[in-house]
């Protein structure tokens, strides 16, 4: 049965994170992904969802099926009414970490998806958005 | 004239105004009342092409069958002829034409079948209508049409589908046996990369490394470049993540075969090479991953030492 | 659904599996060098077999725990690591610098039982 209805998942503590994670690979298995790319797809999922919990503390992850004519794809968006990123130049180089852990991981994360969006401003939070579409 | 090769499954409209769908009634009246004359030539020159010959041989086999599908295309032909039922028999047609396109028909052993049929058809409605020019002017173009701008061509479009779809799967048989890994020894493996490289092969090339390692349980991995003309950025930064990821499955990589302009174009790039181990060619690059074998076997610690350090000759 | 520490001689293996939330894996962590303390392990052996997906906090994490069992005077391997899963990470750029790894169990145990691990050694 393939899921239709979009996936919402709110960000608000780290089991949400895992919940992302699983909601994301089913989806990927189910659109037909292999298994590198389910792979892909959830650490990116995994990524995302860290990032809000980190730096927005609550969010919200969305996951849908992406269409394009006939090819079909998975869509995440990750959204934060956090504080932004200030510099989104700099998080967008490889490397680069303000927190912690090992870096925002959004060039890896642009890397892996098809395509990759970001919406960022101080004050303005953070909405990522992006897409794989199936081979 | 109205596109007959509509979107597919839509109804569409018609592929034929409707004087020339009277003027069809005609030709389907003459091809009815001569029916078994137009079939008579149509095999004779079947049986004149190589290809078709051997597909009789094979119908023939299968009476029955052959019969009830002539039977099945005929009813279908005077529905669409006849009613401008078009749809149905464009469906057949595009069924037919793909199951022979996969089958290694010749497109062009339809021509002979078609002018044949068309031959016959002529010389007949020229005998039916020879006191109504007018009408059999109309039924002349409308036989041409009929049987070159929409059945010819719906049946090469068909082919053009069914080539493309081979290909895609011939390539990606092709992908699969140009990147092979092949086993040398116990936890030795051989991954050569043959011809030129996009992102996607890469990727797979990726895959099946990992995926042989983890079935060999590999522990040094010889990575083969000599028959890649052409290495881009993109590509460079692909073998090195391979050979990353070889790495945290437990194996090391040797990259052998770079060649002097390859190497160029990754110093040019300004790729970081710094953690890959490579040597000039394959036969080095072998020697060196059984020297790192024995010394792994004889759990002698590596302390970082390689083949260049012991100084094999 | 959490992690397991078992002991085999003078040396412990801890699994992960998936879905351990964050705060599972640094207890995991913990205990890990605890146990190493208590039972003067030489080695530790980590396996993630379980783990579909690893990122950038389970990585890091990782190389905690080598760094830390190592300040308590043992080390570490990390094994069974997926396929499909080294290849997000290296994409990612995990490259999990400073952690010795192996393909499997048996593997990362012959590691360790012929001493083959060298307080230096760097992945591949």
């Amino acid at each position: 049965m393939l899921v239709s209805d979009e996936l919402r998942i709110p960000i608000v503590n780290e089991v949400d994170i895992v919940e992302a994670r699983r909601g994301g690979r089913a989806l990927a298995a189910e659109l037909g992904f292999g298994l590198s790319d389910q792979a892909l797809i959830a650490t990116a999922i995994s990524e995302l969802a860290r990032n809000i919990l980190q730096y927005a503390r609550t969010g919200e992850l969305i996951i849908n099926v992406a269409h394009n004519g006939t090819r079909k794809g998975i869509d995440v968006v990750a959204v934060d009414q956090g504080p932004g990123i200030a510099d989104p130049d700099r998080a967008m180089q490889d490397g680069y970490s303000t927190g912690a852990g090992l870096g925002l991981g959004l060039p890896g994360t642009r890397r892996i998806m098809d395509e990759f969006q970001l919406e960022t401003g101080i004050g303005r939070g953070t909405r990522v958005a992006v897409k794989k579409w199936v081979a | 004239m109205t596109d007959v090769l509509g979107a597919e499954g839509q109804a569409t409209a018609s592929p034929f105004t409707s004087e020339e769908q009277a003027a069809l009634a005609d030709v389907w009246e003459v091809y009815h009342r001569h029916y078994d004359e137009v079939t008579a030539v149509t095999l004779t020159a079947a049986q004149a092409d190589p290809a078709l010959h051997d597909l009789l041989l094979a119908q023939r086999a299968d009476g029955a069958r052959a019969d009830a599908e002539r039977a099945r295309s005929l009813h279908m032909t005077e529905a669409a002829l006849r009613e401008g039922q078009w749809q149905p028999y464009l469906a057949n047609l595009r069924e037919q034409g793909g199951r022979y396109a996969r089958g290694g028909l010749p497109i062009a052993s339809w021509f002979p079948l078609v002018t044949a049929a068309q031959s016959v058809i002529v010389v007949r409605l020229v005998e039916a209508y020879a006191a109504a020019p007018q009408r059999l002017q109309a039924a002349l173009t409308a036989l041409n049409r009929w049987l070159f701008d929409l059945t010819m061509a719906t049946i090469a479009e068909q082919y053009l589908d069914t080539r493309e779809s081979v290909i895609k799967q011939q390539q990606e048989a092709i992908k699969e046996l140009s990147t092979p890994v092949l086993p040398l020894r116990p936890g030795l493996i051989l991954l050569p990369v043959i011809g030129l490289i996009d992102t996607a092969r890469a990727r797979q090339l990726t895959e099946q490394l990992l995926e042989g390692v983890r079935e060999h349980r590999a522990r040094v991995v010889v990575m083969d470049l000599t028959g890649v003309p052409a290495v881009d950025s993109a590509v460079a930064n692909h073998l090195l993540q391979t050979v990353r990821a070889a790495g945290l499955l437990g194996a090391r990589a040797i990259v052998t075969g770079i060649s002097t302009a390859n190497a160029q174009t990754l110093t040019r790039l300004g790729v970081d090479v710094s953690g890959l181990e490579t040597t000039t060619d394959l036969q080095r690059g072998i020697e060196d991953a059984e020297w790192l074998l024995r010394r792994l076997a004889a759990h002698q610690p590596l302390n970082g030492a390689t083949a260049a350090h012991e100084g094999t000759p | 659904m959490s992690a397991r520490i078992l002991k085999q001689g003078d040396i412990l293996i801890g699994s992960i599996h998936a879905a351990l939330p964050d705060a599972d894996i640094l207890r995991f962590q913990t205990e890990l060098a605890e146990r190493v303390g208590k039972h003067r392990s030489r080695a530790v052996i980590v396996d993630v077999s379980g783990l579909d997906v690893i990122d950038s906090f389970t990585a890091r994490t990782l190389q905690d725990i080598t760094r830390t069992v190592r300040l308590k005077g043992a080390e570490a391997v990390v094994v069974g690591i997926q396929p499909a899963v080294a290849f997000a990470m290296v994409q990612l750029g995990l490259f999990l610098d400073g952690v010795r790894t192996a393909l499997d169990l048996d593997d990362g145990l012959e590691l360790v039982r012929d001493g083959l691990l060298d307080r230096h050694a760097r992945v591949g």
